[in-house]
């Protein structure tokens, strides 16, 4: 990966705050195509809030965000047709089936019917859901429902992929298969934000790591880079990166609150 | 039904691409969302749909059509009370307004506005144009679904009453009444939302909600026959009343008249038609203007606005984990009470658990609060309003009678109400928590449960049912109500030990369906036949006779055998579906 390269997210002096609170402090990040990027920190650091508004959920912040050379306040459309999103905390109609629901997603990104029907059909068939088409989600589990989700967010054919815990609920197999997926689109070009506290994954599959705390970023680079300062494995990179060195004493009074 | 308006969408597309609109994107985004009211239960067919649990529910709008087609013929029943045109149409457009009004608020906040919006359109490529149109598209079918069949019978009616000029006036009365009810809707929501949060919202209108079926079944039992006789309503009240002026459905029925009538209307009728005609537009106007650019903001950002209220009492949430803890939340009576009535931990557990979700769910009270009202209704009704005399030689002869055992035993129904209804949640899953935990004798968490109603709902009602026995009859039915108490509370214990073998909050609300046979079996049959007893009981013993203590005392053992059978009930016995 050559640093001259032109970045495809370029995100300068981005603010964000929920009445005076202030969630985004000053995040400044340049991603390079064909990167998948491991995007972590713990709860409440602002992941979700990046997310959100590099995928115009949130149109209202401070700072630049970039995206293809495009400023995503002027050009949120054409960003999003690039762009393909999994959310995290499954949303999704599920009084209708899957076909349905692609069907939907599909054409708000202008697909014809017939290439979503192929597409769904294949794409939900390769995942095993391929019986479920006409199903309502209702009675769905959690992660035939992810299925669907991955299914909608990548039917488009995105250049820029973000992915918000995109695991949970996937059986062991699936999971597997999600890692290939990954790999495999990066491969082709694709950049992937992908958040998660799976830290074993993002460790494996991740080209760069971003450590976000208290919306700052405490940490950039490649997982060989982040090793040489801090620790051995994510999880202690992570631990110590977040101020949290006594992990242990936590567990400790933890456990003696029980015992006692 | 929806194809058919996919179409008629369709047709526009030269006008939604001036517009600068996607018609692709317009129709999939109205297609989903048309399909998706189809198959979601709404006001109307909630129960129903209940009832069928198992068969997808696919045909929402064609009961939705017919419900509002069956409440437009209910109103009709203004045009019987009053005796002219002038106070029937006013009254008509009154309760067609507040029903509208009504259910278009739930609506908004179930239907309309869907939180999942936001996750699933925004990040996709689609105009902000395109997104409100489809909105407001879909806001307008959703009102012409509901008012067309609902004001279809008043239509004909005014047909078939005063010719096709009639019925026409009629129609434009109706658009006119739309477009207010849209513009208080806006006005209410905005208000609302500035003073309190979208669930406190939800809390509030199904609080109105509650009262509103109250007063519209204490209407139609009780007004029936003393509203019209009592009130009088008629042209010269309504017009002599300058107060009623400020009234939107005068207006209408005022600018019927003069378009129907002109000659001869005085001038105040006048001058109500043009308010109608320059307020009701007007109203909409100020929407557009005004309150729609807010309201439109509201529309789609509601779910951002939540979201961030979220963020925000989880940060509010973690700073006063940081700072001062939080109170314990066992301030309150409920766990002294619980301390005195409950006899083991697993039984204080049921007790305080269904004291603490009744009060917080909005389910329960939609459904329980009313039947408390309903006892009374019902009671009055029968006591007083039905049946040959004037109200007042009733109401004076009713100290002669022995109605008290009617008013006892019909508050059998808020009992057996409070309790059936305590076993259901739309949180049911949480329930798993009983199945895993090492209770020994799961009946003792019921037994508290069934306390936790008696105590909390029951009690008070039957005391402010005692205070109106005595009023009426004096303290001397006090040995009649000891028993009523103690038999109502039997059927209580007595219907959740034969067939309520379910823990609180543990079953997939499904409304009245379940047990059509034994619930009417607990709430008329049986309350009836002891009533019957207890009648004749009373009829051939003197007034202060020593068996009526007797069978008290029969009754309270009973009670207490029952609730000891309840409480040994295990884990096998528990109905578990």
């Amino acid at each position: 990966m050559s640093s001259h390269a032109i970045p495809i997210i370029s995100i300068s002096h981005l603010f964000k705050s929920y009445g005076d609170k202030r969630v985004l402090n000053d995040i400044n990040l340049e991603i390079y195509p064909g990167q998948i990027i491991g995007y972590i920190g713990p709860n409440g650091a602002g992941k979700s809030t990046t997310v959100k508004i590099l995928t115009g959920l949130i149109p209202d912040f401070e700072g630049e965000v970039r995206v293809m050379g495009m400023d995503l306040r002027t050009d949120a459309l054409d960003i999003k047709r690039v762009l393909g999103y999994i959310p995290e905390n499954a949303e999704i109609y599920d009084v209708l089936t899957p076909l349905e629901y692609l069907l939907f997603t599909g054409k708000l990104y202008d697909l014809s019917d017939t290439v979503i029907r192929d597409r769904a059909e294949r794409m939900l068939s390769a995942f095993g859901l391929g019986e479920n088409l006409n199903q309502r989600m209702d009675t769905f589990s959690k992660g035939m429902k992810q299925k669907v989700l991955i299914t909608s967010g990548l039917m488009h054919n995105p250049s820029i992929i973000v992915l918000d815990e995109p695991l949970s609920g996937l059986d062991a197999n699936a999971v597997i298969v999600m890692k290939e997926i990954m790999s495999r689109l990066s491969k082709e070009g694709k950049t992937i934000f992908y958040c998660s506290h799976m830290m074993d994954v993002v460790e494996k599959v991740s080209d760069r790591i971003i450590l976000i705390n208290n919306g700052i970023i405490v940490a950039n680079g490649t997982f060989e880079e982040l090793k040489q300062n801090s620790g051995d494995s994510l999880e202690k990179i992570f631990a110590h990166l977040t101020g949290e060195t006594n992990l242990e004493n936590v567990a400790d009074q933890f456990i003696n609150a029980i015992e006692s | 039904m929806t194809k058919l308006i996919l179409r008629l969408v369709r047709a526009f597309t030269p006008l939604w691409l001036r517009l600068g609109i996607h018609p692709g994107q317009l129709c999939a985004i109205l297609q989903v969302k048309l399909t998706m009211d189809d198959r979601r239960p709404n006001a109307f067919n909630r129960v129903k749909q209940q009832k069928k649990k198992k068969k997808e529910l696919n045909n929402g709008t064609l009961s939705l059509i017919f419900m509002s087609l069956v409440m437009g013929s209910l109103y009709l029943y203004s045009f019987w009370v009053c005796e002219d045109y002038l106070s029937g149409l006013s009254l008509y457009f009154s309760l067609f307004m507040v029903m509208l009004s009504l259910t278009l608020i739930s609506d908004f906040t179930y239907v309309l506005i869907d939180v999942k919006d936001n996750y699933i359109i925004l990040p996709r490529p689609v105009n902000s144009r395109t997104v409100l149109v489809a909105r407001l598209l879909h806001i307008m079918i959703h009102l012409g679904k509901m008012v067309f069949p609902m004001a279809l019978p008043g239509i004909i009616y005014m047909i078939i009453k005063t010719g096709a000029w009639g019925g026409f006036v009629c129609l434009i009365d109706i658009v006119l009444a739309t477009l207010v009810c849209i513009f208080t809707i806006n006005a209410v929501y905005l208000i609302i939302l500035k003073f309190t949060t979208t669930e406190r919202f939800k809390d509030i209108i199904g609080g109105v909600q509650i009262v509103f079926s109250i007063l519209l079944i204490s209407i139609y039992y009780i007004g029936r026959s003393s509203l019209a006789a009592s009130i009088h309503l008629d042209q010269g009240m309504l017009l002599g009343n300058p107060y009623l002026f400020v009234i939107p459905p005068l207006w209408l029925a005022s600018f019927w008249e003069v378009l129907r009538y002109p000659a001869g209307q005085p001038a105040s009728v006048w001058g109500l038609a043009a308010a109608a005609l320059v307020f009701c537009p007007g109203s909409i106007w100020v929407v557009i203007r005004h309150l729609g650019p807010g309201f439109d903001r509201k529309l789609s950002g509601l779910g951002s606005g939540t979201n961030i209220s979220n963020a925000e009492t989880a940060i509010s949430g973690m700073e006063k984990k940081d700072g001062h803890k939080r109170r314990p939340a066992t301030n309150g009576i409920y766990p002294l009470i619980s301390k005195w009535l409950t006899r083991s931990n697993a039984e204080a557990t049921g007790f305080e658990i269904a004291w603490l979700l009744t009060g917080r769910n909005r389910d329960f009270k939609m459904k329980v609060y009313p039947s408390f009202a309903y006892v009374l209704v019902y009671f009055f009704y029968f006591a007083v309003f039905n049946g040959k005399g004037s109200v007042t030689e009733r109401w004076e002869h009713l100290s002669t009678t022995r109605m008290y055992i009617v008013l006892i035993y019909s508050s059998s129904l808020a009992m057996i109400s409070a309790i059936s209804n305590a076993v259901y949640s739309d949180k049911y899953k949480a329930a798993w928590v009983y199945y895993v935990s090492p209770v020994r004798a799961p009946g003792e968490i019921l037994t508290g449960a069934v306390k936790a109603m008696v105590v909390k709902y029951f009690i008070p009602f039957y005391t402010l049912v005692t205070a109106l026995a005595f009023y009426v009859w004096g303290a001397g039915v006090l040995p009649d109500m000891l028993l009523g108490l103690v038999n109502v509370t039997l059927f209580g214990v007595f219907m959740g030990f034969i067939y309520l073998k379910k823990m609180p909050f543990s079953s997939e609300l499904s409304g009245q369906a379940q047990g059509g046979f034994m619930r009417t079996l607990f709430i008329l049959v049986i309350p009836a036949s002891v009533g019957g007893l207890h009648f004749l009981l009373r009829y051939m013993l003197p007034e202060d006779h020593i068996v009526i203590w007797i069978v008290l005392a029969l009754s309270a053992i009973l009670l207490w055998l029952v609730y000891g059978k309840y409480r040994q009930l295990t884990w096998t016995e528990l109905d578990w579906s």
